[in-house]
């Protein structure tokens, strides 16, 4: 089956500056694929790529098999919405509907869909961001996509604004829809994505599931004397399973061997005073990942 | 493609500025086609047009009245209003929205020139409206008799008037294309109509050969020759017959092909940021 989104060695370069360089992405039908990355890494100029909002420098571009110039099916909100601040947001829905050759009917149902109907009628210059960036989805559903491509959806939004988008990435994902989600929030990534690309200097440096990505849960322990507790770790899991961070041991080890641990400790003479189970979150695997190409 | 024109036209008529634009050049041509000949006339003042009197206007000149306005200023007002409809699809970040909708660039970019076109029609067309309505207002002000221009001249007045309307508003939809936004593009384009176009035609022709030869390649000298050859008065800013209306009506037609094409071309080719 072909994939929504293909993209092969995918370059952009602006004179000497590298914007992206030689990116390999594949997202395939019916996940939720997050695009992480800090701030200037690529993400957008990538989505902006796969848009054909930009020709790329060298590579190739497919979306559900199709060179670029053809987005039936594809609806998109690229680094904040734009709309005709004259108009309202109704009027700009019109507009944009007429553009992408829908009928009207959608319009309500978009509307609808990002709970903006009552405000529908105000011009949009008087929209909050939030506001405005709901209208942006509710133009990126118009199509009834079979791929949505969101970048940093949830810019602007409150708390509440927050939650109503991740229910509505949920529906989209749940409803067999495609999204491509660019962020650099992990914790909405962590909850919504099945897998996360990482990019950062251009380059996608990791590409997995989130739980891949996390890598193996641990246990974190402090004890008295660590030393004492490291040797007798290191002779009880392995080498490789103990490092010594911040006062504290990192056993690589399921946390079900919780107990086992702390009895061989406390046997030893050790006085054990926590020991819980030590998880790493997706930001500390994104920092662990990205830190070296942005410094670069 | 019949959507993407109802989508432009949504765009243009619901705009404040659009609208604040016709009534500018509405206002402008009547002041100073009727309004101010006509107090000058009334008070018995020598001036630009006093030679001219009452007889320039009557409805009988209604064509070179209200096309006379269009080498200059109402030239500068479609210039605007082209840089205006295309320019602030940059500056309102609007190019992503639309072109994630429908991404056949040049299927848009027609849609807008068509609109631009339409609107350039209107605009004319009132244009010619209000004058006969201010050339009737003094005949009968004046006990005059009421004489309409034949309908093959007012077809070939509203005709040579829209072909110079839309080559000014398409040149301001090439600018906003080129400069990406509006502010500069406007600016620009205000310069090269109002301040250029005379300094070359009152300064560097009466001095230099090539550059008298050069006007008569341009496009304000070619509407301004266009305009007098279908009855604009020659002292109205910009009219002046450099070249016969045969040769003007086609050279503006040329640079309207052109200022469309390149547009066309720079929209189709470019990264949209």
């Amino acid at each position: 089956m072909t994939a929504p989104v293909e993209a092969r060695r995918l370059t952009k370069r602006y004179g000497t500056l590298t914007a992206v360089d030689s990116l390999d992405l594949r997202v395939e039908a019916g996940e939720v694929y997050g695009f992480l990355g800090p701030n200037g890494a690529g993400k957008t100029t990538t989505l902006r790529m796969l848009l054909g909002l930009i020709r790329p420098t060298s590579g190739a571009v497919r979306l559900f098999g199709r060179a670029p110039g053809r987005l039936d099916g594809v609806g998109a909100l690229i680094e904040g919405p734009g709309f005709y601040p004259y108009l309202s947001g109704r009027d700009n829905l019109r507009v944009m509907a007429r553009h992408a050759g829908v009928g009207p009917g959608r319009v309500a149902a978009v509307l609808d869909q990002v709970e903006l109907t009552g405000r529908a009628g105000d011009r949009c210059a008087t929209y909050s961001l939030g506001m405005k960036q709901r209208l942006g989805v509710a133009a990126a559903l118009l199509k009834d996509p079979r791929l949505v491509v969101l970048d940093e959806p949830t810019n602007g939004l409150d708390p509440a604004g927050l939650a109503d988008m991740r229910l509505l990435v949920r529906r989209l994902g749940a409803a067999g829809c495609t999204v491509l989600l660019s962020s650099h929030l992990m914790t909405e990534v962590q909850e919504l994505c099945d897998r996360v690309g990482v990019i950062a200097g251009g380059r996608l440096v990791a590409e997995s599931t989130v739980a891949e990505l996390r890598g193996e849960p641990g246990l974190r322990l402090v004890a008295e004397p660590l030393e004492d507790a490291a040797e007798r770790a290191r002779r009880l899991l392995g080498e490789r399973a103990v490092q010594v961070t911040d006062g504290a041991l990192r056993l690589t080890v399921s946390p079900e061997r919780a107990a086992e641990v702390n009895a061989a400790l406390v046997g030893a003479g050790i006085a054990v005073s926590e020991l819980r189970a030590d998880e790493r979150s997706l930001e500390e695997a994104f920092l662990a990942l990205t830190s070296g190409a942005s410094r670069a | 493609m019949r959507d993407a024109i109802r989508a432009e036209t949504i765009k243009l008529v619901r705009r404040p500025a659009i609208r604040a634009l016709l009534a500018i050049a509405l206002g402008l041509s009547l002041t100073f086609t009727y309004l101010i000949p006509y107090a000058g006339y009334a008070g018995g003042t020598d001036g630009p047009r006093a030679d001219r009197g009452l007889a320039a206007l009557l409805p009988d000149q209604l064509v070179g009245n209200s096309i006379g306005g269009l080498p200059v200023f109402l030239g500068a007002l479609m210039l605007i209003l082209g840089v205006l409809a295309v320019g602030s699809e940059y500056a309102w970040g609007t190019w992503k929205t639309v072109l994630t909708q429908d991404p056949v660039r040049l299927r848009v970019y027609a849609a807008k020139l068509v609109t631009l076109g339409l609107a350039a029609l209107a605009g004319v067309l009132a244009v010619f409206a209000a004058g006969a309505v201010a050339s009737v207002a003094v005949a009968s002000a004046e006990d005059r008799a009421i004489a309409w221009p034949g309908a093959g001249d007012l077809l070939a007045g509203i005709a040579g008037g829209w072909l110079i309307a839309a080559m000014w508003t398409v040149l301001g939809a090439l600018v906003g294309i080129a400069l990406r936004g509006v502010a500069l593009p406007v600016g620009l384009g205000l310069v090269w109509l109002l301040a250029v176009q005379n300094l070359l035609a009152l300064i560097a022709a009466p001095l230099l050969g090539w550059v008298a030869q050069l006007q008569k390649a341009l496009p304000g000298p070619n509407a301004g020759s266009l305009v007098a050859a279908l009855g604009a008065g020659g002292d109205t800013p910009g009219v002046e017959a450099l070249v016969g209306g045969g040769r003007a009506a086609l050279t503006v037609g040329a640079y309207l092909l052109v200022f469309a094409a390149a547009g066309g071309a720079l929209l189709r080719r470019r990264d949209i940021l």
